[in-house]
């Protein structure tokens, strides 16, 4: 079995580093493609021994298991590009954010009857094997295909087939979860440093706390409330630090993030449905690269908004 | 706990206003017989309704406590040592000695009273009138732990009975004491919430005292933490959730923190100035 990858940033790299760490397949089974060399991931992905092209056509053929790994808005542009290089081995793992399968599946079918696509929301811990993974199974794809993925997923975390309509909570939750993470050890470490700590030391032991609770909880049958109780001694530092937190509305922000991240999803499926490309979601370079590749056409209408290529800003991509 | 010993016992109330007479319902659905209870207050205002439970009343303290091994104190916190001074002539060393006065410290009670008085302050909270109070007791220097037990066997019909230190004796009036006001202000919130959606006010304040007190029930004795119990209610996107959301943003966590220290701080300092002989 040969995987390959559409693009050849975070996602390529977390995903190719697990999949090789965990011994579940072999780097020089990997193929990952993308017009922009420059990505410090492309390093990386050579590192590991993985195959790395310019050319998405090459990456295609080269594998069974291809997983989309490119920003939610190029998908139409890539799908459009490998379209008719889709064979019947071929299984499509669509990795961006608020794309539905119904949109890949109904492009693909300009190719081919039944393209066998499925969506995964996975997250960048799969690189040390502690990713959290939900996945969806399209149309065309058969049992054996979802338990397949579950395979290569369940290597580099936990891994757990979701309907599709939940997949944009996940992406909320778990998806930018890690990033809640940092910046909670990130601000810990501050504590720490504020107290007295060196700041290596703080950042480590903000990292180890967080871990150890993930590792408490996943292991244990309790609410995590009743475990939160268990560390609070009656008038002691912890519940004291607890109520600040409280009335700074830590459980609300929370609640908050999970759900600014998931409507933020939607938002930009809509905006990948509609195949219309805001200016500012878009980094030059690589829309100049994607438009360069072969069989991509610019099709004028879906990017109405814009002004012409050659004013545009180097805005971040989203 | 000892039916035979219960039924021989002598209870006596200095003190004749809502404590007392939770707790004497409470007490009477044990083993101890009306016949050998005995209330006492300087006007008749109160004594009615234990006279229809079949207790004996009186005006005089000093009856009470020369016909009672135990005797509850349950005057306003300012009286206690008035009445302490009164009845302390006649206190024996088969006298247990239960003062419910809020913020009065057995320090002050046992410095009022013969030395080697047995002394056990207890503090109940206002559903003990309908026998589901919550009831913390500490003991004094020489109230021994068959002095608690006693006490403990007495009062369980009237809800919830620990014993604690002193120390908690504070905090359980920031707690359960003033707590029960904390859930009336919750209870009129939500039906005032349902109010504003469009249903009449008596109706949704009685589905609101029904929902609190279902809600404690099942807290009660599923034995399962709140936290869990909470999750058990919210359906994925469903109503509850979106509302928890709402009550997270408006910080009622932090703030109900909040009010069982502030009730606690202040148990603490009126406990403080009545040590120091002020008024409440």
């Amino acid at each position: 079995m040969s995987v390959g990858f559409i693009g050849a940033g975070q996602v390529a790299y977390a995903l190719a580093r697990g999949f090789t760490a965990a011994g579940v397949i072999a780097a020089h089974r990997i193929t990952a493609s993308s017009p922009d060399t420059d990505l410090p991931t492309v390093q990386g992905l050579r590192k590991l021994g993985v195959n790395f092209t310019t050319s998405n056509k090459e990456a295609v053929s080269r594998c069974d298991v291809l997983f989309l790994a490119v920003k939610p808005h190029i998908i139409p542009f890539v799908l459009d590009e490998i379209g008719s290089d889709i064979e019947d081995r071929h299984l499509i793992v669509s990795c961006a954010a608020g794309v539905t399968i119904s949109s890949i599946e109904k492009k693909l079918q300009q190719y081919r009857a039944a393209p066998k696509v499925m969506r995964c929301m996975t997250n960048t811990p799969v690189v040390v094997r502690e990713g959290a993974t939900v996945y969806a199974t399209g149309t065309h794809a058969e049992v054996e295909d979802g338990k397949l993925l579950e395979q290569l997923m369940a290597s580099v975390g936990y891994c757990i087939e979701v309907e599709e309509d939940q997949i944009d909570a996940v992406t909320g939750l778990s998806g930018s979860g890690p990033a809640y993470a940092f910046t909670a050890v990130d601000a810990l470490a501050d504590g720490g440093v504020k107290m007295g700590l060196p700041r290596r030391l703080a950042v480590r032991l903000g990292a180890q706390a967080l871990l150890g609770a993930a590792r408490m909880l996943l292991d244990s049958e309790q609410h995590p409330g009743q475990l939160k109780d268990n560390v609070c001694s009656p008038g002691g530092a912890t519940i004291h630090a607890l109520h600040v937190m409280e009335s700074g509305g830590f459980r609300s922000l929370l609640i908050n993030a999970v759900e600014a991240s998931c409507v933020r999803t939607r938002e930009l499926q809509f905006l990948a449905d509609q195949e219309k490309i805001s200016p500012a979601a878009i980094k030059k370079t690589t829309l100049d690269k994607v438009l360069q590749q072969p069989g991509v056409t610019f099709d004028s209408s879906a990017i109405t908004s814009l002004p012409p290529l050659g004013q545009l800003l180097d805005f971040e991509i989203q | 706990m000892d039916p035979e010993m219960d039924s021989q016992l002598k209870i006596g109330f200095i003190g004749a206003g809502n404590m007392a007479f939770g707790i004497a319902k409470g007490i009477l659905s044990g083993n101890v017989l009306p016949v050998n209870v005995k209330v006492s207050a300087p006007s008749s205002r109160n004594l009615g309704r234990f006279q229809e439970l079949g207790i004996a009343v009186t005006h005089s303290n000093v009856e009470v406590v020369c016909g009672s091994d135990v005797v509850f104190v349950a005057v306003k916190p300012h009286l206690v040592p008035l009445v302490l001074n009164e009845i302390s002539q006649h206190i024996t060393d088969r006298h247990i000695i239960v003062s419910v006065a809020a913020g009065v410290t057995l320090a002050t009670v046992e410095e009022l009273l013969p030395e080697n008085t047995v002394a056990i302050r207890l503090m109940p909270n206002l559903p003990c009138m309908v026998q589901e109070g919550a009831l913390l007791f500490a003991r004094g220097t020489h109230a021994k732990q068959e002095d608690g037990a006693l006490l403990r066997s007495l009062l369980h019909r009237c809800g919830l009975v620990e014993e604690g230190p002193e120390a908690w004796i504070d905090i359980h009036t920031g707690l359960s004491g003033s707590g029960v006001a904390f859930v009336y202000l919750f209870a009129e919130a939500l039906a005032e919430g349902a109010v504003k959606m469009g249903m009449p006010s008596a109706l949704a304040h009685s589905i609101a005292s029904q929902t609190v007190l279902g809600a404690g029930r099942l807290l009660r004795d599923s034995g399962k933490h709140p936290a869990q119990l909470r999750s058990e209610v919210c359906t994925p996107g469903g109503t509850t959730i979106y509302g928890l959301h709402t009550l997270e943003q408006g910080g009622v966590r932090a703030a109900t923190m909040s009010a069982v220290e502030s009730a606690t701080e202040r148990a603490r300092e009126l406990g403080r100035k009545s040590a120091a002989g002020g008024r409440k």
